[in-house]
């Protein structure tokens, strides 16, 4: 067992917990932002206004001895929505994405290509492990404290997105217990971003 | 002089004409069901502050306020009258 707790994001090294971030979410990233650069920028911008799914509170930081080894983030399904709203907005006012046409438009599609929770259900939006303490278990570690937040919250059902092409993240999910629930795609100049919708009522 | 109401068909043609997005009026939640995302939804918000001299706070981001074309006019009626 573990002797890692999870703490307010990003407990830390904000850098560092970002680069986590876009490990989690690689695929999304990549299609929305295409530039690394950008990437940064508007990640950074959307976590320190406290506006995006992977801010605190939803957003945690797995520390182990001081050092960040993992994040997790995740969030009941009103939550998401507000969050998402909020975020689209402090993006439309701060003009980040004023002449930006391109990156509205795979935003849109890949907002669409996710799924929508219901208020009883409970979103896993991150989940990550640093690359120098994996395979010690620590992603099916956060995955419990992912199940253990929703019961808390007497949410009805844990929900996901996984990216379609991570056939080793869909295999994780499915061995703890997930099941696909559908599929979601987006096409935005010949580029693909394909997510499985998962789901799981808790026992 | 009074102003007139928004009503619901008022935001309904924001969405057609501004945004060209096509909005079933009879539906739970708009979020919900797919039929539009936070960013559209946004920027029906920015356009409709733009036209009515409202400004929505970060409160008014709330899903509930969101759940039909009838109840986005409802909260630019109730921003109008706010002092």
């Amino acid at each position: 067992m573990t002797a890692a707790e999870t703490r307010p994001a990003p407990a830390g090294d904000e850098d560092h917990y970002l680069r986590l971030e876009d490990a989690s979410a690689r695929a999304y990233n990549r299609f929305v932002y295409r530039d690394s650069d950008v990437s940064a920028r508007i990640r950074r911008h959307l976590f320190r206004h406290g506006v995006a799914e992977f801010s605190p509170p939803h957003g945690r930081a797995l520390v182990e001895d001081g050092a960040l080894v993992g994040i997790l983030a995740c969030l009941g399904g009103d939550r998401l929505q507000r969050t998402r709203l909020q975020g689209a907005m402090h993006l439309r006012r701060s003009g980040i994405l004023d002449d930006e046409q391109g990156l509205v438009d795979r935003l849109k599609a890949a907002h669409a290509a996710t799924l929508s929770p219901d208020d009883g259900d409970f979103y896993l939006s991150r989940i990550a492990v640093a690359e120098e303490h994996r395979g010690r278990g620590l992603g099916a570690h956060l995955l419990e404290r992912f199940e253990a937040a929703a019961d808390e919250r007497g949410a009805e059902r844990l929900v996901l997105d996984v990216d379609a092409d991570a056939e080793d993240a869909v295999s994780f999910y499915r061995n703890a217990g997930y099941r696909e629930i559908g599929r979601g795609t987006a096409e935005e100049e010949g580029r693909l971003l394909t997510y499985v919708h998962m789901a799981k009522v808790p026992s | 002089m009074t102003t007139e109401r928004v009503t619901g068909e008022d935001v309904q043609a924001i969405f057609t004409d501004a945004l060209e997005v096509d909005v079933p009026t009879e539906i739970d939640n708009l979020l919900d069901s797919g039929h539009i995302d936070s960013l559209t939804l946004v920027d029906l918000l920015l356009e409709l502050e733009e036209r009515y001299g409202v400004e929505f706070a970060a409160d008014d981001l709330d899903p509930e306020h969101f759940s039909s074309v009838e109840a986005i006019a409802d909260l630019v009626n109730r921003r109008r009258s706010a002092p």
